[in-house]
């Protein structure tokens, strides 16, 4: 027998009739059979080193590049973007790791000069702009801190989720991200927690772009229900 | 979630094995991942609906790898000077010997080359028929078994009574 055919025994690659005599080859020579079980041995050794891996958990990064609709933000096409909205290329690097998630401690800047696309908020981050009061209990994915209108009369808000935590403006067509910080981490509790230092950062950024008080939960409410009306 | 993407998810588990036991290196084995799916999540026109899909995925992955293999040797080719030797294996060897906490299998499979570890990883790790892999790396059944024989008689000796 040579090594090859010793091998495709051990793969179960021989057919039926060679497998046979192949098995009666090994009766009859017992150190063909120590060759077999030295084979069978490496062959196991190899699949059983590998297999742990096709059964531990996926990470993040790889599993979230598969769920293309669950990205938080999405691309507007340029239009009469508001002045914080602009800067596209900055946007599109940065939106493009947000997407997968992996940039941590990354901050939109303010003010770009050019004209371009803005980053506009989905999903349950989309939603959460739109519908949740910071005075009611928060428990979906994202929490809505604060909310102000900024000197050209738009509704800001601040978030915070397990994405990231920004700042969205209200337009024409949906919530631009005006500012985001990805990353963060959930509290085992479930109850989310911004590293204070982010948290720091949007707050100083929503204080730069607020004109006037915030508003309290009831003015609040009352934008919401009046879908965030650029002029009062 | 695409019924494409949710059949790629569900294939993840076995791709990752199969980047491991082409890289080794962990953290090298999920960026191969990475950058295997961003390659088929573009190429998802290409994919031929019926077909199976983890052959294409592999295929993709194999691909990816060598041509990682190829920049890092040259790389390699410009930082190291000639006579120090510059057969892929060794080199990728080198960079896995460094490591300790590898485990015997990883060092034995780091040292075969590439053209007989990829070929070991298709039938000894994911299990695939010998004409399975020839199909897939578009190779004679002859060179197949020729290169898994060379392989596994390098395995042999490398994992020895260990194995």
């Amino acid at each position: 027998m040579t090594e090859e055919q010793i091998i495709a025994y051990v793969d179960g690659e021989l057919g039926p009739i060679d497998a046979m005599r192949f098995e009666r080859a090994m009766e009859a020579d017992p150190v063909l059979a120590v060759e077999v079980d030295r084979h069978r041995q490496v062959r196991e050794a190899v699949a059983r080193h590998f297999a742990p891996i096709a059964e531990a958990p996926l990470p993040e990064r790889l599993s979230a590049l598969l769920d293309r609709g669950r990205n938080v933000v999405a691309f507007r096409k340029p239009s009469a973007a508001s002045r914080w909205l602009r800067a596209e290329g900055r946007y599109a690097a940065l939106a493009a790791t947000l997407v997968a998630g992996l940039a941590i401690g990354q901050l939109l800047p303010l003010a770009g000069g050019r004209q371009g696309g803005a980053v506009m908020a989905q999903g349950d981050l989309a939603i959460a702009l739109e519908r949740q009061l910071a005075s009611v209990k928060q428990d979906g994915a994202y929490r809505i801190g604060t909310t102000f209108r900024t000197a050209d009369n738009r509704y800001c808000r601040t978030f915070s989720g397990k994405a990231g935590a920004g700042i969205g403006c209200h337009g024409d067509d949906g919530w631009a991200l005006a500012r985001f910080v990805a990353g963060g981490s959930s509290a085992p509790g479930g109850e989310y927690r911004q590293a204070s230092s982010v948290s720091g950062e949007i707050a100083a950024a929503a204080q730069e772009m607020m004109a006037g008080a915030p508003l309290d939960a009831e003015a609040e409410r009352k934008a919401r229900d009046g879908g965030w009306p650029a002029r009062p | 979630m695409t019924a494409f993407e949710r059949e790629l998810l569900a294939l993840l588990p076995r791709l990752r094995r199969f980047a491991r036991s082409l890289a080794i290196h962990p953290a090298d084995a999920d960026d191969l991942c990475q950058v295997a799916l961003e390659k088929a999540l573009r190429a998802e026109a290409q994919w031929a609906q019926g077909t199976r899909l983890d052959s294409w995925m592999y295929r993709i992955m194999r691909n990816c790898w060598i041509d990682e293999i190829r920049a890092r040797r040259r790389r390699a080719e410009t930082f190291v000077p000639e006579d120090e030797g510059l057969g892929i294996g060794d080199s990728d060897h080198r960079r896995i010997e460094a490591r300790a906490e590898l485990a015997n299998v990883d060092r034995a499979m780091a040292a075969l080359p590439p053209e007989q570890r990829e070929i070991i990883a298709l039938i000894l790790v994911e299990g695939l028929a010998y004409k399975e892999a020839a199909e897939l790396l578009d190779l004679p059944m002859g060179t197949v078994t020729s290169r898994l024989v060379r392989g596994r008689q390098a395995l042999l000796e490398m994992l020895g009574e260990a194995a």
